[in-house]
């Protein structure tokens, strides 16, 4: 908020009558103790003046600035006047006994300015009063006073009170440079109220706060008042306020003796080193972890990463850190685990060389050192893999060689997939198939008068075939065996054309069927005629010339018939 | 299973391939580090329209000789959406990457980088054949389950009708992600030094922020000059002369 230079007020306000832009400032207290509050008031009653900072003289400003604003009325000589007024609030204190001048606020309307007076302020010490004689104090006390660099030493914030407190309302730490400093209850939520004598006196104290510090730079480091605000209950109505702060420390702080271990990176405390690796044996591209533990007290806060040597020809990614380590009093306790991940590129014998942690121990005020052991790694290389020496960088850090030979160049329009012919291909088959189904299951399903009419149809394609077979016969002069193919045929078609048994055929039932079937007087004439020489065949010999005539005969007969049964 | 397959391919290849005299004059070149004239006759290759994995797996080679770090990426991207498992086009695309700015690997690990290496390497009509071949298996079940009246042999085509049904649906899929993951460009490499951006498809948009040489994008939308692009989520429009589509 110290920013803030220039408050700019642009406000709107109504002045009904005649009304005076003022400004004052004003302390709550012109004599207060090092380090105690006090509060620094800036009043002006109007918006449109521009207000500058004002210069606090060397107090430190802990509060501020809280603006706040009220307005009224006046009427006096039936004028009536609104009044508004705007007020900002800062919190500050000395830190030392001294005289302190905060100089005059100016204030800016439209190039008319006015000054408000500068303030003195008498610092004295810290209240020399005995705590003993006072209401309420916070006690800031340490469990060392000198310690080493890194070394770990508690801090605790204690609050007396002769009346009981309700509530505690704010806590502010005070500036300690150089100091690392971490809260060893940070979730504590309960603060038990524990009676005490003081010299006498009764009263009611509370740890507010316990801390675990550690040193971060040697010499006297101070650590400045806490402060407190405090709620107490009065009456069931009532609440008031107590502000105080705490006195505060000072810490000798010695440096370490750190010319007797040049790795030494800070470390206090009591620690162990242990690692462990997977295995011993490997092939190349195998994982490898190797396990770094370092666990005991002290600072780990201080610890950095770890620099493990690892042989160059091995592949390393960054560790995997696992940290299981908890505040204590005497500072972090528990582990913290490294987990190196690794991979051989190349076989061969590696030594991986021991990890040395250098550390002050407080217990011998020594420099100590611990270390893990060395891992001795044999890799082989794993087969089919070549080899690629390390004498040899080029191949390690080039790209592959191009091919010499391309499988196949191909088009877009290469691809069948998408194009008709193979939407054809994949279709085609299955059509086929279902044409197949129908065709055969229609076959099956047939009705008598359908085979009927298909044994119909057939009967001109049988005869015409069972003639070709009698001609052959005729051809060789087998005029028997063409005869008795002849009659065959000539029965055979009657029987599919007009569904009617061998014993039913005779000539009579078949001229009457014929006659019944339209068929003309000339063509059953013929039949008739054809079926005589036939029979009379049978009988007695029938000239060759006679049959061939029949034969004839019967072909042209029967193609007629076809055309009208 | 891979072995089977390959055996499969190896059968029904139908159409074989000569070697283009461009490609091999390529090759010449790259050998005696005549990178320019390699780069020309690749070129030639790939603007008379044919592809291969191995074409592009050299074109990469011969960008990176040039220093084109952009279009060497882009053309390893191109030699692994034709053939996955191209390990020397996975090595030098890894190897490649690294020498960007960003750093970025941009190589797929997981089921799915395993399916593209084990299903896409094969021809480019092998799954059409394929399912062209299952088409016929189950035509032929299927003729024999509607037409047969023993009880036994009607149970076992519908068993196979059903397989080579799942299988012939199957092999059209594939056959369509091969053919789609190969011909269709979803994704796209910058190869200017820098692109910024931009939030909408003009020089004075506000740009969001750069990205450099060699950074994989996706292709979202597309206007006369402007490609709207995705990359980690962001998303944002350059011009279309700062990607090549892959």
């Amino acid at each position: 908020m110290k920013r803030i230079g220039v408050f700019i007020l642009f406000l709107s306000w109504i002045q009904l009558g005649f009304g005076q832009k003022t400004i004052e400032s004003s302390v709550s207290s012109r004599h207060v103790g090092a380090n105690e509050r006090f509060t620094f008031e800036i009043v002006i009653n109007n918006f449109e003046c521009d207000v500058m900072l004002p210069n606090f003289g060397g107090l430190e400003v802990v509060g501020g600035p809280y603006q706040s604003q009220s307005g009224g009325s006046t009427f006096e000589n039936g004028k009536s006047t609104r009044i508004i007024e705007v007020k900002w609030t800062y919190e500050l204190r000395a830190k030392e006994k001294g005289t302190y001048t905060i100089s005059g606020v100016t204030m800016s309307c439209n190039g008319d300015e006015q000054i408000s007076d500068p303030i003195e302020i008498e610092v004295s010490e810290a209240s020399e009063i005995a705590n003993v004689d006072k209401d309420s104090y916070v006690l800031l006390s340490t469990s060392k006073d000198d310690v080493y660099l890194g070394e770990p030493f508690t801090v605790t914030l204690k609050y007396y009170s002769k009346a009981k407190p309700e509530s505690f309302e704010q806590l502010d730490l005070g500036g300690a440079v150089g100091i690392f400093r971490e809260d060893l209850k940070p979730d504590r939520k309960i603060f038990q109220t524990v009676p005490e004598n003081v010299d006498g006196v009764r009263f009611y104290t509370i740890i507010l706060r316990e801390e675990v510090c550690f040193a971060e730079s040697s010499g006297e480091l101070t650590i400045d008042p806490y402060y407190v605000s405090a709620l107490f209950r009065r009456d069931f109505f009532n609440q008031y306020r107590k502000e105080s702060n705490s006195n505060s420390l000072k810490i000798n702080v010695k440096e370490l003796p750190r010319k007797t271990a040049p790795d030494f990176k800070g470390l206090v405390g009591d620690f162990q080193i242990d690692g462990e690796i997977s295995k011993n044996q490997f092939l190349t591209g195998d994982v490898i972890d190797i396990k770094i533990t370092i666990s005991g007290v002290g600072n780990f806060h201080d610890l950095e990463n770890l620099d493990l040597k690892i042989p160059k020809s091995f592949e390393q990614y960054e560790p995997e850190i696992l940290n299981e380590t908890v505040i204590t009093e005497e500072g972090f306790k528990g582990k913290i685990e490294y987990n190196f991940v690794v991979i051989p590129k190349e076989g061969g014998n590696y030594t991986i060389p021991g990890y040395t942690l250098q550390y002050f121990d407080l217990k011998s005020r020594k420099m100590k050192t611990a270390e893990t052991q060395e891992f001795k790694i044999h890799v082989d290389q794993r087969d089919g893999v070549k080899s690629t020496p390390e004498s040899d960088p080029k191949i390690i850090t080039d790209i592959q060689y191009i091919e010499e030979q391309s499988d196949g160049f191909f088009e877009q329009e290469d691809f069948i997939f998408g194009t008709w012919t193979y939407y054809g291909m994949v279709s085609s088959p299955l059509l086929l198939s279902f044409f197949f189904i129908f065709f055969k299951r229609k076959k099956e399903n047939l009705s008598e008068d359908d085979l009927l009419l298909i044994q119909q149809k057939k009967a001109i394609k049988n005869a015409q075939e069972a003639l070709k077979e009698v001609q052959q016969h005729l051809d060789q002069g087998n005029d028997a065996a063409a005869l008795k193919g002849l009659q065959s045929t000539i029965n055979k078609f009657f029987m599919q054309k007009l569904n009617v048994g061998l014993s039913d055929l005779s000539q009579r039932s078949i001229a009457n069927r014929l006659t019944t079937e339209n068929v003309s007087a000339a063509s059953i004439e013929k039949f008739n005629k054809i079926w005589n020489a036939i029979e009379m065949g049978q009988y007695a010999p029938i000239a060759h010339e006679n049959l061939v005539q029949t034969v004839n005969d019967t072909q042209g007969l029967l193609i007629e018939l076809d055309k009208t049964l | 299973m891979k072995v089977l397959l390959s055996i499969i391919s190896t059968f029904i290849i139908l159409f074989s391939y000569a070697q283009d005299s461009s490609f091999v004059k390529g090759n010449e070149a790259y050998s005696n580090a005549d990178y320019e004239l390699a780069l020309s006759e690749y070129s030639k290759v790939v603007g008379s329209e044919k592809m291969s994995s191995a074409l592009y797996y050299n074109l990469g080679n011969t960008y990176f000789k040039l220093n084109e770090i952009g279009e060497a990426i882009w053309a390893y991207e191109k030699a692994l959406k034709i053939d996955p498992s191209n390990e020397n086009a996975q090595y030098n695309l890894k190897f490649v990457n690294a020498k960007t700015i960003d750093g970025l690997d941009t190589s797929e690990s997981g089921i799915v980088s395993w399916l593209r290496i084990n299903l896409f390497s094969f021809s480019i009509n092998f799954w059409a054949y394929l399912s062209i071949l299952f088409a016929l298996i189950l035509a032929v079940t299927l003729y024999f389950f509607f037409t047969t009246k023993n009880q036994k042999i009607k149970n076992r085509n519908l068993t196979l009708s059903f397989t080579s049904l799942f299988l012939l649906v199957l092999m059209i899929v594939l056959a369509y992600f091969n053919k789609s993951g190969i011909i269709d460009g979803d994704q796209a490499i910058i190869i200017t030094e820098f692109v910024e951006m931009r939030s909408s498809p003009s020089d004075t948009a506000p740009s969001g922020f750069k990205l450099h040489e060699g950074t994989k994008v996706d292709l979202l939308r597309s206007n006369d000059d402007w490609t709207e692009i995705g990359v980690n989520g962001n998303t944002g429009w350059v011009e279309k002369t700062a990607i090549w589509e892959i």
